[in-house]
């Protein structure tokens, strides 16, 4: 155990040592011998050993200062020669060393540190089962789930259902309400995902130069895609299927459930799956982030532009002078049929991007 | 009072919204808290989706030209929930890149652990 928790070292520490002092049903002792060794030389070092438990905050300074040293390069030349004989000890000296550590520092931190967590999270606990409460009383005094008689079922949902048809000419309601009557409420959507998409982009990018070592570890699997031949056969073969069924989905999203929306989300988990089985190498010929980021900013503007023709056209966006066709063909509905293109390339590009910017990233 | 279990929809909404909330409160761990977040996001869709509903009615997408209000269910919440599932995923995108460079800075997901070191005891 302390031999693995050695190895670790250099990104476990931190995590494991909080865990093993913190929790509450796992001993710290029992878990993590070779951090109490750690704290022996930090506190030899610093020379706060005789203090006691009055002087608690100088305890925890002087115990996190050996934390930092020993994380530093010195580290190893300190255990080189210490670890080896303190690991098969750790585990038969525990009671005895338990006893010494007890009256000390790094116990009272950990007091310190599970009675602020504990009450923490009793008051969690407390606020969640009142939260509970009001919702459930609430819930009760709902209507009756299904029932006509909700008031959510307004005149608004009625102006929608009744002439809806005639005023967008789109017979899926809910693509016309959302693309016609409150299509620039589904712009501040898209903007919200290409806001997002930047805003990814800015946190991830400028780390990306200096961890060149650290990437090329996993270069290749990030190159080729997974190994897993019956992944990459699987794959291969909806892959075209997929995206003709998100294509179809878009297309027809004022006819049938779905739109820009689902359409563009199946459009980028496929895009995904080609980049998860076949890797970089293969999806960067037709789609990288530069490409993808491009695109989702045309489709954008695209967007922006068509629908203020339709708003200096027709005021509301209620008439435009696109002919709305006969309802139930596929060019119909006015400016619905493009506006979903333009949404489902935007949340299509924003997937991938996304996708592609958090696997890339390396600590 | 008595449509407490013939709510069952809202009531499971409700009672995912505390167990996301709870999540958000007490994992220590950063990707928990966002999972614990989603799963919020999650319950409100259930419920609006649940509100959109009436007992017996299609799916509001007009068939055979016949636009009478009271053969469809409500088209309202619909809209919303497709609103509210955009900006879930531009925030966990968002929050998720925020823990990846937490973790950077700090070598640790555990909110706790590294406010008690960094913060609290004003180290680095």
């Amino acid at each position: 155990m302390s031999i693995i928790s050695e190895e670790g070292k250099k990104t476990l520490t931190s995590f494991s040592d909080w865990v093993s002092a913190n929790s509450p049903d796992i001993p710290a002792e029992v878990v993590y011998p070779p951090k109490k060794d750690d704290h022996g030389h930090g506190h030899d070092d610093h020379g706060h050993d005789d203090h006691g438990d009055a002087h608690c905050d100088a305890h925890e300074e002087a115990h996190e200062e050996a934390h930092e040293e020993l994380r530093s390069s010195a580290y190893e030349a300190l255990h080189a020669s210490d670890a080896p004989p303190a690991a098969p000890a750790a585990v038969t000296a525990q009671p005895k060393e338990k006893e010494t550590v007890t009256e000390e520092g790094p116990m009272t931190e950990r007091t310190f540190v599970r009675t602020l967590g504990a009450g923490y999270r009793l008051i969690a606990a407390v606020c969640g089962v009142l939260l509970a409460i009001i919702l459930l009383v609430t819930v009760a005094f709902l209507p009756r789930f299904g029932s006509a008689e909700n008031p959510a079922l307004n005149e608004v949902s009625r102006r929608y259902l009744e002439e809806g048809l005639t005023d967008t000419g789109a017979v899926n309601t809910v693509a016309g309400m959302i693309l016609d009557y409150r299509a620039f409420d589904t712009l501040g959507e898209s903007i919200v995902l290409f806001t997002a998409t930047v805003t990814v982009i800015f946190l991830l990018q400028q780390s990306r130069r200096k961890n060149d070592e650290a990437r090329a570890l996993e270069e290749e699997d990030l190159q080729q895609g997974v190994r897993s031949l019956p992944a990459r056969v699987v794959i291969g073969i909806a892959f075209p299927f997929a995206m003709l069924y998100g294509i179809y989905v878009v297309l027809n999203g004022h006819l049938s459930p779905g739109g820009g929306f689902s359409g563009g989300t199946i459009l980028g988990g496929t895009l995904i799956l080609a980049h998860l089985a076949f890797g970089e190498q293969y999806t960067q010929r037709f789609a990288t982030i530069t490409r993808c980021t491009g695109i989702l900013s045309v489709a954008l503007l695209v967007y922006m532009g068509l629908k203020s023709y339709s708003v200096l056209t027709g005021a509301n966006g209620m008439e435009s002078m696109v002919p709305l066709g006969t309802p139930g063909s596929i060019f119909s509905a006015g400016l619905i049929f493009p506006l979903n293109i333009c949404v489902g390339l935007v949340v299509a590009c924003t997937m991938f991007t996304l996708y592609s910017l958090f696997t890339k990233w390396k600590a | 009072m008595g449509n407490l279990f013939t709510n069952y929809y809202e009531l499971a909404a409700m009672l995912l919204f505390v167990i996301g909330f709870l999540t958000l409160l007490i994992q220590r761990n950063l990707i928990k808290k966002i999972i614990g977040m989603n799963i919020m996001d999650t319950s409100v869709f259930l419920f609006l989706a649940a509100k959109g509903y009436v007992a017996g009615r299609m799916s509001p997408i007009i068939r055979d030209g016949v636009t009478d209000a009271s053969l469809y269910i409500n088209p309202i919440p619909a809209g919303l929930v497709l609103t509210g599932i955009v900006v879930a995923v531009s925030t966990t995108a968002f929050a998720l890149a925020l823990a990846l460079r937490w973790y950077q800075q700090y070598n640790s997901l555990d909110v706790d652990w590294t406010a008690l070191k960094y913060l609290l005891k004003g180290e680095k």
